[in-house]
């Protein structure tokens, strides 16, 4: 079990390089305004400001230099090239400053080469951080420096706050919403997803058929804006403003957990269909076979057949399905948080890529990749306990 | 075979089950349904081709679909004969008139009434097809050629070639879609945005569960005897590939691509609803269903019948899929 986690976090490795690799690239083309004119306004920028404010930020480097920079910020253990500047060549550095900052530099074997890439200096420049190449450098031996530091995701070009700040704010959000749709998607898909199944070619089965069909085919922001229409407009002309559900927003006159509902409704439709259709179809194949039979002619009755025997296998694909899912609404809803203003991840990233704040836009991608991982881990985990059939082995999964 | 076998035949005796309340309990000898009503005269001459399509013909819902595309087609194509005559162009906008015909309702004259400019809403509608279909179907073109190349490749050849392809497309499937086509659309600078890069965007980030399908199809037909009889009678690569494999692993490659056209509608109509595809004064029905969401008090007809649109229009292509994937007798999942 351990050897198969251990494994499986081992293959997530390349597929977060190769995403995260492909962000940068694809960032690093984003044309157009430029992230300190858009900090500025309208106003005109003095050259040099710009160029210092870029420098701050860490933008004059090349791509991939940032891409190094974002790696090793992320990661606890930080990658610092030496150039072979001494502490005593640098006066504005007092001695022991590393020491203040709690930083551990481990040194490791020389294996880089002594000459660092072009531009490259200290990694990641933070807000109270404030160790300079001479700095590290006393703590190497040349080549190659590793440091500890917690994970960080550097700061908004806009507001300067930190990303982990931010993000911290607006997952919870994302959350939130996440959870209530993943219970209505349980509810209500398993629960017709079965119904259609039992009493199959019943009208309830076309019921859950057809309307299926059509929760698959809905765009969800048009959903989203007719239940805000129905539910926040017509309903408040109707009842004369006695009953009516909140369009927008996360927070106010309104319990927190109104504002929730017309969201997660709209988020949970479209994967509410494919739940119920895949336990109605994993239903009815589990019927289908030889020891539902058996059990039947044991003289078990329906209800102990379908819950003892049917459900325990037709469940796993469901689950699966249901865990995929939840992974995917971890990762934010951009259209669903778009219609409903509400502050979650997917819509802070959306923001960020209009307004070319790199720092978020990486950083939210980071965990987004970081939770849909955890989810798949945790199905796969989750299936040994479904289906005792599954081994942990060797095989491919 | 034998799985492919059992699970055929429990879907025959699904069909034939007495309604007694204890569905899936087999009731008469599994006689296939479709050679029980078919008589041997009918049976000389014919081609799977022509199985599949007389069983698509059988279903009425498919067929119901089919002949909404047509519609839809029909009308997307010839909007600029009659749309303009019978409810103003809804193309431009009219200064003299936009005032006084703004956000009206429904009458005989403008069938789902006028949006905020004075212009026809159902003549938009119209026109708006012509974009989603346009990329509906280019960009499930651009997707199946990249898909099936390097799943042919990957599947045919198989070794380190099929470890990278796949890797590939596992790291592009990992990606949040949505998001990754955003970013690839707001690197296009604002005024050259328009239906080319959604167009491409859609199409480029659509090809790894093709070439994740396929490449599995190709891997199960490889196996196949004929294939090795090809080799041995001294067939080429190229021609094993696209003669003897592909014809033979190509149907569920069929089916996704059928309810990938609206997917790809579906995903159009958000990216333009997000401001990041199709720009006025080109028309879009996730645009129309944007630019009217300000109007939603004083006319919820704005939003509503392009919704209605891109619904009924991917409803069609997903029934359509569903149908063929019966047709050709493909077991996918849902």
């Amino acid at each position: 079990m351990f050897q198969y986690i251990s494994r499986r976090v081992l293959q997530f490795i390349p597929v977060f390089l190769g995403v995260t690799l492909l962000l940068f690239l694809t960032a690093n083309y984003l044309p157009g305004a430029d992230p300190i004119q858009l900090k500025m306004g309208e106003k005109a920028i003095d050259p040099a400001t710009k160029a210092r404010l870029l420098k701050n930020l860490g933008l004059d480097r090349p791509w991939y230099a940032q891409y190094v920079d974002y790696l090793s910020a992320l990661s606890p253990v930080h990658v610092v090239y030496y150039d072979g500047t001494t502490p005593e060549a640098d006066p504005k550095v007092p001695a022991g400053a590393l020491k203040q900052t709690g930083t551990v530099a481990l040194i490791i074997p020389r294996i880089a080469s002594e000459v660092p890439p072009k531009g490259v200096t200290t990694i990641s420049p933070r807000e109270g951080m404030t160790y300079t190449r001479g700095e590290v450098a006393r703590w190497a031996i040349g080549g190659l420096t590793l440091e500890f530091d917690p994970p960080d995701l550097g700061t908004s070009i806009y507001n300067g706050r930190k990303v982990l700040d931010i993000l911290g704010e607006t997952y919870p959000y994302t959350v939130k919403l996440a959870l209530s749709a993943i219970i209505l998607e349980i509810i209500f898909g398993i629960g017709a997803g079965i119904v259609s199944a039992i009493k199959k070619n019943s009208f309830w089965d076309v019921l859950v058929t057809l309307s299926t069909s059509i929760l698959v085919a809905l765009p969800v922001f048009w959903l989203g804006i007719m239940l805000q229409y129905t539910f926040a407009i017509w309903l408040k002309d109707a009842t004369g403003g006695a009953f009516y559900l909140p369009a927008t927003g996360a927070s106010g006159e309104f319990a927190d957990w109104v504002y929730l509902i017309l969201p997660s409704i709209t988020l949970a439709s479209v994967s509410t269909a494919y739940a119920a259709r895949i336990m109605r179809s994993q239903l009815l194949e589990v019927t289908g076979q030889d020891y539902i039979r058996t059990a039947y002619a044991k003289g078990l009755p329906a209800r102990k057949v379908l819950w003892g025997h049917a459900m325990k296998n037709a469940l796993i694909p469901v689950v699966t399905f249901i865990g995929l899912d939840f992974g995917g609404m971890l990762s934010g809803a951009i259209l669903t948080e778009s219609v409903f203003n509400w502050p979650g991840v997917g819509y802070t990233i959306f923001r960020a890529i209009v307004g070319r704040d790199f720092p978020i836009v990486y950083g939210g991608v980071t965990i987004i990749l970081f939770a849909v991982m955890f989810m798949n881990l945790l199905v796969d985990i989750s299936y040994a306990f479904l289906d005792p059939r599954i081994r942990f082995g060797g095989g491919e999964s | 075979m034998s799985k492919d076998k059992q699970s055929r035949e429990s879907r025959i005796n699904e069909e034939h089950s007495v309604k007694d309340g204890r569905s899936g309990m087999p009731a008469g000898p599994p006689v296939s349904a479709e050679l029980a009503h078919v008589g041997h005269d009918e049976l000389a001459g014919r081609t799977l081709f022509g199985d599949a399509l007389r069983r698509l013909g059988r279903n009425k819902l498919a067929v119901a679909a089919l002949v909404w595309i047509i519609i839809v087609i029909i009308a997307a194509v010839t909007a600029d004969l009659w749309v303009p005559r019978f409810f103003g162009d809804p193309r431009t906008i009219n200064s003299v008139t936009a005032a006084a015909n703004r956000l009206q309702g429904p009458s005989s004259h403008h069938l789902m009434g006028t949006d905020e400019l004075g212009r026809d809403i159902f003549g938009r509608v119209v026109y708006g097809a012509r974009t989603s279909l346009v990329v509906g179907f280019t960009a499930v073109a651009i997707s199946l050629t990249i898909g099936l190349l390097l799943a042919a490749v990957a599947g045919f050849y198989g070794k380190w070639l099929d470890t990278i392809i796949m890797r590939i497309t596992d790291i592009f499937l990992a990606f949040p879609y949505i998001l990754f086509s955003i970013l690839i659309l707001a690197i296009v600078p604002p005024e050259a945005r328009g239906i080319g890069p959604v167009i491409l965007a859609i199409g480029l980030l659509g090809w790894p569960t093709f070439a994740r399908l396929y490449r599995g199809s190709v891997l199960s037909v490889k196996e196949n005897d004929y294939v090795d009889a090809g080799r041995a009678l001294g067939a080429s690569d190229a021609r094993l590939m696209f003669r003897h494999i592909a014809p033979n692993a190509i149907a569920p490659v069929i089916v996704y691509a059928t309810m990938s056209v609206g997917g790809a509608i579906l995903t159009e109509a958000a990216l333009s609803f997000l401001g990041l595809g199709i720009q006025p004064p080109a028309i879009s029905w996730g645009k129309m269903i944007e630019s009217g969401r300000g109007y939603l008090i004083v006319s919820p007809g704005l939003v509503f019948w392009p919704g209605m649109a891109i619904l009924s229009t991917v409803l069609a292509f997903t029934l359509l899929g569903d149908g063929v994937r019966d047709a050709i007798d493909v077991k996918m999942k849902d």
